[in-house]
């Protein structure tokens, strides 16, 4: 005989745990398995990157599938990302129309540069008073991508040049202001900007892996500085730590020169930070109930992003014994993240239900729209997280091209 | 050494023994000084099964979460959900079971093994750690936890006389801060965690 009271209990435990299946852990799902299809999304990225490029260096900015209009928007911040991606095509994959392309890309920033004070700048048309911190930050970040494919130093004055630029624009407290205004020749500091300071970190500490003993370093070591230890009260990150690859990508490169036990901290909260974000990600894609609890998928730039952010803090791991137990669960979430990429990257065969598949294979859409920092982003995320998968811990490329 | 002490903490906490003792007292004679007491089972039944019940848990860890889909950094969030219930139950009352749930043919199962020792929250936070610590850790915690609880259970008629019910309600509160400490740590952990 059991007691009304324990039935009683029994049915709202039962209750209670359908409750927390559905609304506190539904199912995950990673989406493709195979890393061989998995590379193979990351060609066929690199492959759009590529086909999608005007005659002026510029890339396809925006395109929507169901209207198949290209509106006329550029940004040169991304078309920056997207030349340091195809640079890394180059450099990972032996790509040489990636790299054909990315130069000619590379020539178009040259052509669109501001100088001043021996520093240069990249901003576009309706932006040269006030050129973007950012823009210039992934130029050089392109261009040292390019050095590290080719072993090409023909760039190596022109990194200088522009890396004087985030030099001239870094704070007294590692951080940085977001562009400087040559109509009074001062810095603003009033715009703002949550992302730049990781991508002038990565890019400083890329200038000192290629130009070691000019210094750089020291800037590398204030900006991490800061953005480990201000930026998000400074920036009001509501859940800190911002979600940042290019800190991550930043930690990477600079696990090698020594990094603090705060810093370390701060890479095992960051992880922490994307792993949530892929779990959710992976809920959203388990079952038909997650992706109304979870919102709506990403679009494949963020999604991208978290992944670049645990690859780069893959290699941290890897590197630091610190972070030695956070080894093996980011590897599964790159494996997964990764796999969900893949799936929903348009194939061939989708693409040729549409008017231009040059336009719709390798590419992702969200909400019928792609921007190419979609195809940027997940393609560098993927690349480096196969490296995960298969242990490769130097992000250089094995072999240069001629 | 430190892990598996303080995931039998964990496990403790999560048993609320100090919650169950006025039911368990209600059903037996365990602990007290007659004759009845040594022929009653009803304390080795309760402990060896709730522990059967807790190391079967450790062991199917893996194949649980496989067979939900779910991470274990994301089951911490569901472990914190779920010992919600009994936390609150044991602020409010002080008892993890009311004395009216042990009116059963064999108390010593239900509702005193099953949900008293082994209920939702103990289970939840065994495939926690037996996730984040390992198995052979987990399952030694487990036993720590349950040997330590059976104790308690044995002294429940002699806690309570000596210390009085009110106390014993009083510990039986405490433990459900505890629990509520507990669920909350797990929480930021499977938020915080990769």
């Amino acid at each position: 005989m059991i007691a009304r009271g324990t039935l009683l209990s029994f049915g709202l435990w039962i209750v209670l745990l359908a409750f927390v299946r559905v609304a506190v852990i539904p199912p995950e799902s990673c989406g493709i398995e195979s890393e061989e299809r998995i590379a193979e999304s990351a060609v066929a990225a690199a492959a759009w990157m590529t086909r999608n490029q005007n005659a002026d260096g510029t890339y396809v900015y925006l395109y929507y599938n169901e209207s198949d209009t290209i509106p006329i928007a550029y940004n040169e911040v991304r078309h920056a990302g997207v030349t340091m991606s195809l640079y890394q095509a180059a450099g990972r994959l032996g790509d040489r129309e990636a790299l054909a392309t990315a130069d000619d890309a590379l020539a178009w920033m040259e052509e669109n540069l501001v100088r001043q004070d021996g520093w240069a700048a990249l901003a576009l048309g309706g932006r040269t008073d006030r050129p973007p911190l950012g823009a210039s930050a992934l130029m050089v970040i392109a261009m040292a991508e390019r050095r590290l494919a080719t072993a090409d130093t023909q760039y190596d004055d022109l990194m200088r040049e522009v890396g004087r630029y985030l030099t001239v624009l870094q704070r007294d407290d590692g951080g940085f202001h977001v562009a400087w205004r040559i109509d009074v020749d001062a810095p603003d500091t009033v715009g703002r900007s949550r992302f730049y300071p990781g991508e002038a970190l990565w890019a400083l500490a890329l200038l000192h892996e290629a130009f070691p003993g000019e210094g750089w370093d020291s800037h590398a070591r204030d900006a991490l500085h800061f953005i480990t230890t201000l930026r998000d009260d400074v920036e009001d990150v509501s859940f800190p730590p911002l979600a940042d690859q290019w800190t991550a990508y930043g930690l990477a490169e600079m696990v090698e020169w020594g990094l603090t036990d705060l810093q370390i901290d701060y890479a095992r909260k960051l992880a922490g930070r994307f792993g949530i974000l892929v779990r959710t990600a992976s809920q959203r894609e388990g079952s038909w109930y997650g992706s109304l609890l979870r919102g709506e998928d990403a679009r494949a730039s963020g999604v991208g992003t978290w992944t670049e952010g645990l690859a780069g803090l893959w290699r941290v791991a890897a590197y630091d014994d610190r972070l030695a137990d956070i080894k093996d669960k980011t590897e599964e979430r790159l494996h997964c993240i990764a796999g969900i990429l893949a799936d929903r990257q348009f194939d061939a065969e989708e693409a040729e239900e549409y008017d231009r598949p040059g336009l719709i294979e390798g590419a992702w859409f969200h909400e019928g729209e792609t921007r190419m920092d979609d195809q940027q982003h997940a393609f560098s995320g993927i690349i480096y997280a196969l490296d995960a998968l298969a242990e490769h811990q130097m992000r250089e490329p094995e072999e240069t091209l001629e | 050494m430190t892990e598996i002490l303080r995931a039998a903490v964990g496990v403790f906490a999560t048993l609320a023994p100090f919650g169950l003792i006025p039911a368990f007292l209600a059903v037996s004679r365990n602990g007290r000084e007659d004759e009845d007491a040594r022929a009653d089972r009803t304390l080795p039944l309760t402990v060896i099964t709730a522990l059967v019940v807790l190391l079967v848990a450790v062991v199917i860890t893996d194949l649980f979460l496989g067979f939900l889909d779910v991470s274990p950094e994301s089951f911490q969030a569901a472990a914190a959900v779920i010992m919600a219930p009994l936390a609150v139950r044991l602020l409010w009352s002080g008892r993890s079971l009311g004395l009216g749930e042990v009116a059963t043919s064999r108390p010593w199962l239900l509702p005193l093994a099953i949900p008293g020792l082994a209920g939702p929250a103990s289970l939840g936070i065994v495939v926690v750690y037996s996730g984040r610590y390992g198995e052979a850790d987990a399952a030694v915690a487990v036993t720590i936890a349950i040997v330590a609880a059976g104790a308690l259970l044995y002294t429940g008629d002699f806690l309570q006389r000596r210390l009085g019910a009110r106390a014993i309600g009083v510990l039986g509160r405490l433990s459900g801060a505890l629990i509520i400490a507990i669920a909350v740590e797990l929480a930021v952990d499977g938020v915080r965690s990769v």
